[in-house]
């Protein structure tokens, strides 16, 4: 008898602590839905970069700056100091694939990338970027035009 | 485009399932061995497709990849069509099947009990499937990891064309080329159908196999034990909000959770099956070789399973050398843990610099090590066909009196 008591209050704990589980997690995405953007912080960077994919050739590769300096980009996300400038440069190349974005000015081309503001005063001149074409809200594709 | 991509997802399943008849042929299905061949071989089917994916690339035949499928599916579906044939006769003068009819040895299905369960489990998923979908809206390229890792690469591969080794080359490290590519080219194998590199083919895969991971818990539970507990368990791993989550965050580890529960699943099917052992144990093999093509992790599970079927098997005259050498592979690596911590050099950077050479340098003894340990495929083979207690890889005591006689 005791037996029986037993098994029914294990599934039935079981069915309420599952129950549980699965509408709490409906509930809380229901409730987070109507604060969503209308659209995806991924998808609205894909379309601002797409905008260079014309004037690249479909394959080779193009040098990629940002705000910070190149090096700054990988040691800021290793010790979880911001990770934003490495997701931009992840997405930039996401985007532009299979072209290889290097991370680095030493290109013919290079992407410039300043969503986040523009580059420490003198970078460009010193890597020898020249602007080819603005494309807006900080995208900017450039030419190298010597070496430093 | 959506029904091309659906033409790829039946190929797979098909062939997946035609596998299942080929290693576990079985003239009576009852519904429940009929759900497992589904989820069994849909996963299967998938992962092999995306093999079969992989050679066509060098062959420089993945623009031919429908056809190649198509004429897999039907080799398989030819083959199994033999075995089914040869089944039957063996019927005819009775031997055991694969999935016998098992209606007589279940107990009695349909109780209110039951219907209670199964109505509650069909809420829990229709939930599960909105959480899915909500997740979905929010990061429809999935994760983090599934834009630097998986999605990047499937887009590499896809827009690259021909010139998809120039990518292995290029210098992009921090995208993880080494990573396996089963999940990469799955998608690939989705996008080369419906003609497009759309953002849906890697979410329908997310989808796809965290329905398959539910449905074979769910399906191999109900075979194996009883329904009810198939739908306790599957209500279980509903109730793991993070299952949900990352299946639908685009990452491997959900497939891999697949490939592994499958593996573990197969292995249960040979004890149930005296007449064809050897089927059930080909076809874990695998979906542990499918977890390593899955992610890395994947290959240490492959080494383990490994390892449990072909048993291990020590020597005597090997105890002492072997345990001296599992010492000395134990004890270098903490020796060079306090070499890392006390040395006064930056420790990211000597790790980063030096680690992979020493594991490699140790490399070649593990292996060795392993393989010493490890029983030899054809022993464990020949004892699968063998019922009764010497069959496991808990026999070596008969094995070792055996070769003590010898001696």
């Amino acid at each position: 008898m005791i037996a029986k008591y037993r098994a029914t209050a294990g599934w039935l704990l079981l069915v309420v602590l599952t129950g549980y589980a699965v509408l709490n997690l409906l509930w809380q995405n229901i409730r987070s839905y109507p604060d969503l953007p209308e659209t995806d912080p991924v998808t609205i960077h894909e379309a601002r970069i797409a905008q260079l994919r014309p004037l690249l050739s479909p394959s080779g590769a193009v040098g990629y700056v940002t705000t910070v300096e190149n090096g700054e980009i990988f040691a800021a996300e290793k010790t979880f100091a911001n990770v934003e400038f490495l997701a931009q440069y992840v997405l930039t190349q996401y985007t532009l694939a299979p072209r290889i974005v290097r991370n680095s000015p030493d290109l013919p081309l290079v992407v410039g990338n300043f969503i986040d503001g523009p580059p420490a005063p003198g970078f460009l001149e010193k890597n020898g970027l020249v602007l080819l074409r603005d494309l807006g809200d900080g995208l900017i594709l450039y030419r190298r035009e010597r070496k430093p | 485009m959506i029904a091309f991509f659906l033409v790829a997802l039946l190929l797979s399943l098909i062939s997946g399932v035609l596998a299942t008849f080929i290693f576990l042929p079985s003239p009576r299905n009852d519904l429940q061995g009929l759900l497992l061949r589904l989820f069994v071989g849909g996963g299967l089917g998938l992962g092999l497709s995306a093999c079969l994916y992989f050679l066509s690339l060098p062959a420089g035949l993945s623009g031919y990849i429908p056809l190649i499928d198509l004429a897999a599916c039907m080799a398989l579906g030819l083959i199994a069509y033999v075995f089914r044939e040869r089944g039957r006769r063996e019927v005819e003068c009775p031997a055991e099947s694969q999935l016998q009819d098992r209606k007589a040895a279940l107990p009695k299905t349909g109780s209110k009990l039951e219907t209670w369960i199964a109505t509650i489990f069909a809420v829990e998923l229709l939930a599960s499937l909105g959480s899915f979908l909500v997740a979905f809206l929010k990061e429809p390229h999935g994760k983090w990891d599934a834009w630097l890792i998986w999605n990047m690469h499937a887009r590499f591969l896809y827009r690259s064309g021909e010139a998809w080794r120039e990518v292995f080359a290029g210098g992009m490290e921090w995208s993880h080329w080494d990573y396996p590519l089963l999940l990469p080219l799955s998608i690939v194998r989705g996008w080369k159908y419906s003609g497009n590199d759309s953002i849906y083919i890697p979410a329908a895969f997310a989808l796809l196999f965290t329905l398959l991971t539910l449905g074979l818990l769910l399906c191999a539970l109900m075979f194996l034990r009883r329904r009810i507990q198939g739908y306790l368990a599957a209500m279980i791993l509903l109730g793991t909000p993070l299952f949900i989550m990352m299946g639908a965050s685009q990452l491997a580890d959900v497939p891999l959770a697949f490939f592994m529960l499958a593996t573990l699943v197969l292995l249960f099917l040979p004890a149930r099956s005296p007449g064809n052992r050897s089927g059930a144990l080909v076809l874990s093999g695998i979906a542990a070789g499918l977890c390593a093509w899955t992610k890395n992790e994947g290959l240490l599970f492959l080494l383990i399973v490994y390892l449990l079927l072909a048993g291990a098997r020590i020597d005597d005259r090997d105890r002492t050398g072997l345990v001296r050498t599992a010492a000395v592979l134990l004890l270098t690596p903490a020796g060079y843990f306090f070499v890392y911590v006390l040395t006064p050099l930056d420790l990211g950077y000597h790790l980063a610099t030096s680690l992979n050479r020493l594991f490699l340098q140790l490399w070649p003894s593990v292996i060795f090590l392993f393989f010493m340990v490890a029983g030899a495929p054809e022993r464990a083979a020949s004892a699968g066909e063998r019922p009764g207690p010497g069959a496991g890889p808990g026999s070596s005591m008969p094995e070792k009196r055996r070769r003590r006689r010898v001696r």
